[in-house]
């Protein structure tokens, strides 16, 4: 892969970590520090029907599909961020197969 | 985490619940006496907390059937449907769903749970798509969890948002299968179906519409087959999964359906494969409730004027109640401690309620789930709102007992 779409990525990579942590740190209130090495379930207080409801406003978020056992490999924010990046599509960010997993 | 520390977790967890009164999961009814009348712990209950919506469980034609039965065919069938247990009554009790609902076929399932997870399991594979409501019932979160298929959830009760997730999803490979319910177990609120059908026609060939009618069974339709048959949809329901456990007044599950090659499922489908199939007397009790829920519609107009009163009573007293009319009539509390006081209040006073606490209900609600059932008369109805007024004014859960009496008394 050249190195200018290489940057590309990556930089997507980054705005999508951070609009997942912003989405999340509004879920769950100020109250928490939030970073991309917090645990999902541990670090939110968030149990794990709002887990999938928080995974519901992503898809909606990044007009994505994030199947329920998708989730059930994540586990800090950062893995997150993974799943919604490997199944975001266009801008260049190559788009993963049905079964294609960021982690 | 390991075995212990779940135990210890859990206990932690809802212990401190439990020390406000009694243990929701240890309960012991010492009696039954009639649809709507218990002793638990000693003490005479009035039931509304149970499913029994046309109160057929002590329904004498039920009950001279399934004691007929277990003289004539034995007490259990000792083996599955495949193995060894298929008895002419159950041919029989399939036959009479099916024509019930005037489809092609029904598959019975020892429980509705099963009916759940054997169909959803069977029909969905690696590559297809299930498509669930938020608020789905913990036996469709299984059945997705033991299918290779994907799972995606949906905003409740909403079409629309049914319609994008959908949209994302086409020209992907794969069926979709879109997962409903009829009522709503929890909030007693009825889903959109004449939208959900609209949405799954506009969607293609390989989409297909699952509804569970658990609740809705008895209580819906002109005939009382559901949530699909008073939406006028029934054509676009492709599979209908139904229980025993509620209306019907036994225990059982099934699932009709008009789709060609539906019945190899008696081929594949684990949870009819492996596990024994029902009790001779549970399908002649069965047999007998249909046929009582068919010879008597009044049974469902009795309910919902029961349901009506029930409704508008607590509504009237200043309940936060859910968002329609309906036989589970479900009133939200601030937090799990206020119903856990409110549920243990009115067992003292003679009035058995269900208590549901999250995770188990949508959204973090704190609920008791009051149920109705056609067995109710006026006079109890009347009580149970007496008793509601005081234990939620004493609780501070509504405004004190001059204007709920008032309140009580409108209703
Ligand atoms: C929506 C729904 N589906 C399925 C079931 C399971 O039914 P059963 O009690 O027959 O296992 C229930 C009830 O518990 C339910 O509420």
């Amino acid at each position: 892969m050249p190195e200018g779409a290489t940057n590309v990525i990556m930089e997507q990579n980054n705005q999508i970590q951070t609009r997942v942590l912003d989405l999340l740190c509004k879920k769950v209130g100020a109250a928490r520090l939030i970073d991309l090495d917090s645990s999902v379930v541990d670090d939110t207080g968030l149990d794990s029907v709002s887990v999938m409801d928080f995974v519901m406003e992503l898809e909606d978020e990044f007009d994505i599909t994030i199947p329920l056992d998708q989730i059930a490999d994540v586990r800090t924010v950062g893995d997150l961020a993974n799943a919604v990046q490997a199944r975001s599509r266009g801008n260049g960010v190559a788009q993963d197969g049905p079964t294609g997993e960021g982690h | 985490m390991g075995i212990k520390q779940r135990a210890n977790a859990i206990r932690s967890a809802y212990g401190a619940l439990q020390a406000l009164g009694r243990d929701p999961t240890s309960l012991e009814f010492d009696s039954i006496t009639s649809p709507t009348r218990a002793v638990l712990d000693g003490k005479p209950v009035m039931l509304f907390g149970t499913n029994n919506y046309l109160g057929l469980t002590f329904d004498p034609h039920c009950i001279d059937a399934a004691v007929a039965a277990v003289r004539k065919f034995g007490a259990g069938t000792t083996g599955s449907r495949i193995a060894n247990g298929t008895y002419s009554e159950h041919r029989l009790l399939e036959a009479e769903i099916a024509a019930f609902y005037d489809k092609r076929a029904t598959i019975l399932y020892s429980t509705g749970y099963l009916a759940n997870l054997g169909v959803i399991s069977a029909l969905a594979e690696k590559g297809d798509q299930l498509l669930i409501d938020t608020d789905s019932h913990a036996s469709i979160y299984d059945a997705c969890k033991m299918s290779d298929a994907d799972t995606i959830r949906f905003r409740h009760n909403n079409p629309e948002n049914l319609a994008k997730r959908l949209a994302r999803l086409a020209g992907t490979p794969g069926d979709k299968i879109i997962v409903v319910e009829g009522i709503y177990s929890m909030l007693g609120d009825s889903a959109p179906l004449a939208e959900i059908a609209a949405v799954k026609r506009e969607a293609g060939d390989n989409v297909y519409l699952l509804v569970d009618e658990a609740h809705s069974l008895g209580v819906l339709g002109e005939t009382g087959r559901g949530k699909c048959q008073a939406d006028g949809v029934e054509a676009d329901c492709d599979y209908i999964i139904g229980t025993f456990s509620k209306s019907v007044g036994t225990t059982g599950g099934y699932c009709v359906s008009d789709v060609e090659g539906f019945e190899a499922l008696r081929s594949y489908s684990r949870p009819y494969m492996f596990t024994a199939s029902l009790t001779p007397p549970t399908v002649a009790t069965a047999r007998a409730a249909f046929r009582r829920m068919i010879e008597s519609p009044e049974l469902r107009e009795r309910l919902w004027q029961n349901s009506n009163r029930l409704y508008d009573g607590l509504a009237g007293l200043g309940f936060d109640l859910g968002p329609e009319v309906s036989p589970v009539v479900a009133v939200k509390l601030p937090e799990p401690k206020a119903a856990v006081m409110l549920w243990n209040a009115l067992i003292d006073a003679g009035v058995y309620t269900n208590i549901a606490i999250p995770p188990a209900t949508p959204n973090s609600l704190s609920l008791l789930r009051v149920s109705v059932s056609a067995a109710h008369d006026d006079e109890q109805i009347a009580k149970a709102l007496e008793i509601f007024a005081e234990a939620g004014a004493k609780l501070g859960l509504i405004s004190p007992p001059g204007d709920a009496a008032a309140a009580s008394r409108v209703a």
